[in-house]
């Protein structure tokens, strides 16, 4: 066919461009992937050698066994010790004390689970935390209201 | 920063997580299909009136559609990962089916636009020298083949890829509409209707952004804006937007009307929570008011000036580039700030200005599409020759 030279060249260099994606990608997927599933499994790997942020379950009870057996008789014993403390890896590192552990004490976080909502368990101790502080209409909830009362003792096993 | 928790039930409630970036998205890749579409209703479907922009549609759909992943790169950070979901698709997800689809759209659309400015790529090969000649003549895949047969050929080819492109652009938007609407756990997002509301608002959003760009390039160039050139775009945006505006209120009617469990919360979402964007802007600035510009377009034609006619499209194709922009904004931002409990509201999303997902990356992003433009326009112009050159491959 006259006059066609223009489109059998697009045509080829489509074909090469096709031809490039397929063998691009036979070297841009990694080793690695599919082998135990749709994933890099190499990537397992490089996260196993990554230093734990956060502490197993019974990571705490190791030294404070006395709190870890007051909380599993209590309320609390489903909620881990990471939710109020900071990170293990902030306490301890290489298997000792590395710094005081930090505690968070604002009363959002009790609120996280106690602020009184509809949608709740009914058994789930819930409280407006205004009304329940007696505050007049716009006064701010102060920063720690609740460990005013509720002390650690309280809080540990309840 | 658990302020908002605190009347919410699933933690993945009280962070609007698709940002800015997320509205902006679906808008360009709407921009992108609308675009295709004006092209094709002169290439396929024969309406030679729209000849002065047919150009310009096709290389607007191809400007939006190389930025149309942007903002998607902005919101995830991390953009080497971006092609492991072209190099490793899942075939059950809809989002690796994005990535072949653009792929397949992009060609097409490349393609296309090759054939049909070949002629002037062969001439600025032939008019220029050194690096540029060398440049353009690769781009001519050296072919300097101008003949009539040539160019019938050509014109053969563009009608099928003007056809093909037809459900491309179909897919490439109805896409990103299924994704809202799959998402079965929201109330506002979970119905079918959702890719077709933002197919039709796509293609008015296409056809609107051509009315504008074809107004302010004629204008600069000093030329004469063809008076039934606008009028068709007039008359088509008209039908497009009444049927976008119909789906839009549909959804929301049949929702209301049936007051099933999901209207206690989406009721009061768009009474209260996103009125001033979804009834004020979406409904009334946006709809109502084009919807009677246009009335006024399409029904008193006899009547109307050129001039008058270009002032009541441009007004109007503007404030429908509003609409559509307040639809993607109510769905993605609206569909975010209540419970999927059903509990509450959230505050309402402000976007920032800075930052990686802010009000400046997005305008950075809108602007490149107009920039290509620009910098194609330098080479091979946008609007076509002036009267009196026919050319057979258009």
């Amino acid at each position: 066919m006259e006059h066609t030279k223009h489109i059998w060249r697009i045509s080829l260099l489509l074909l090469l461009v096709l031809i490039g994606a397929v063998l691009g990608r036979h070297f841009l997927i990694p080793d690695s992937f599919g082998k135990a599933g749709f994933y890099r499994y190499d990537a397992l790997v490089e996260l196993m050698g990554k230093e734990p942020v956060h502490g197993a379950p019974d990571s705490c009870a190791d030294c404070h066994d006395e709190k870890a057996l007051a909380k599993a008789a209590g309320l609390h014993r489903s909620v881990q010790c990471e939710v109020c403390h900071d990170v293990l890896s902030s306490h301890i590192r290489d298997d000792d004390k590395y710094a005081d552990m930090a505690i968070n004490r604002s009363y959002k976080l009790c609120a996280y689970c106690h602020q009184k909502l509809v949608a709740r368990p009914a058994a789930m101790v819930q409280v407006d935390i205004a009304e329940h502080l007696e505050l007049a209409p716009g006064d701010a909830i102060p920063a720690e209201a609740c460990l005013e009362c509720h002390d650690s003792e309280n809080i540990h096993a309840p | 920063m658990h302020e908002q928790a605190m009347n919410f039930l699933f933690p993945n409630d009280f962070h609007i997580m698709w940002s800015l970036m997320i509205v902006l998205y679906p808008y360009i890749t709407g921009l992108v299909a609308g675009a295709f579409i004006v092209s094709s209703l002169y290439h396929v479907f024969g309406r030679s009136e729209l000849k002065p922009v047919a150009r310009l549609s096709m290389v607007a759909s191809l400007s939006f559609l190389l930025v149309a992943t942007m903002p998607l790169l902005a919101h995830l950070g991390h953009p080497e990962r971006a092609l492991n979901i072209v190099i490793t698709p899942h075939f059950t997800s809809a989002m690796s089916a994005f990535g072949m689809i653009y792929g397949i759209y992009l060609i097409l659309v490349i393609v296309e636009i090759w054939l049909i400015y070949r002629k002037e790529i062969i001439e600025l090969a032939m008019r220029s020298t050194g690096f540029k000649r060398w440049f353009f003549a690769a781009v001519a895949l050296g072919v300097y083949d101008i003949s009539d047969e040539s160019r019938a050929i050509d014109h053969r080819i563009i009608v099928v890829l003007a056809a093909v492109g037809i459900p491309a652009a179909s897919i490439l938007h109805g896409y990103v509409g299924f994704m809202f609407g799959s998402v079965k756990a929201n109330a506002f997002w979970s119905t079918p209707l959702m890719p077709i509301i933002f197919l039709f608002s796509a293609v008015t959003s296409g056809i609107a952004m051509i009315v504008v760009l074809y107004i302010i390039l004629t204008k600069l160039n000093s030329r004469q804006i063809a008076g039934d050139c606008v009028q068709s775009l007039a008359q088509w945006l008209w039908l497009f937007a009444t049927l976008t505006v119909t789906l839009e209120l549909l959804e929301i009617v049949s929702l209301s009307y049936a007051q099933d469990e999901e209207w206690l919360i989406v009721g009061p979402l768009i009474r209260d929570k996103i009125a001033v964007s979804f009834i004020g802007i979406q409904m009334i600035f946006g709809s109502l008011i084009p919807f009677i510009l246009l009335g006024i377009v399409v029904l008193m034609r006899r009547y109307l000036t050129d001039t008058l006619r270009t002032v009541i499209s441009f007004i109007a194709a503007s404030i429908l580039l509003i609409q559509v922009f307040a639809m993607r904004w109510n769905v993605v931002i609206g569909g975010q700030i209540f419970s999927k409990s059903g509990i509450g509201f959230r505050e309402n999303y402000v976007p920032e200005l800075g930052g990686r997902e802010g009000v400046g990356m997005a305008l950075l992003i809108v602007t490149i599409p107009f920039l290509v433009m620009l910098l194609f326009n330098k080479f091979l112009p946008l609007t076509p020759p002036p009267e009196g050159q026919v050319d057979a491959g258009e």
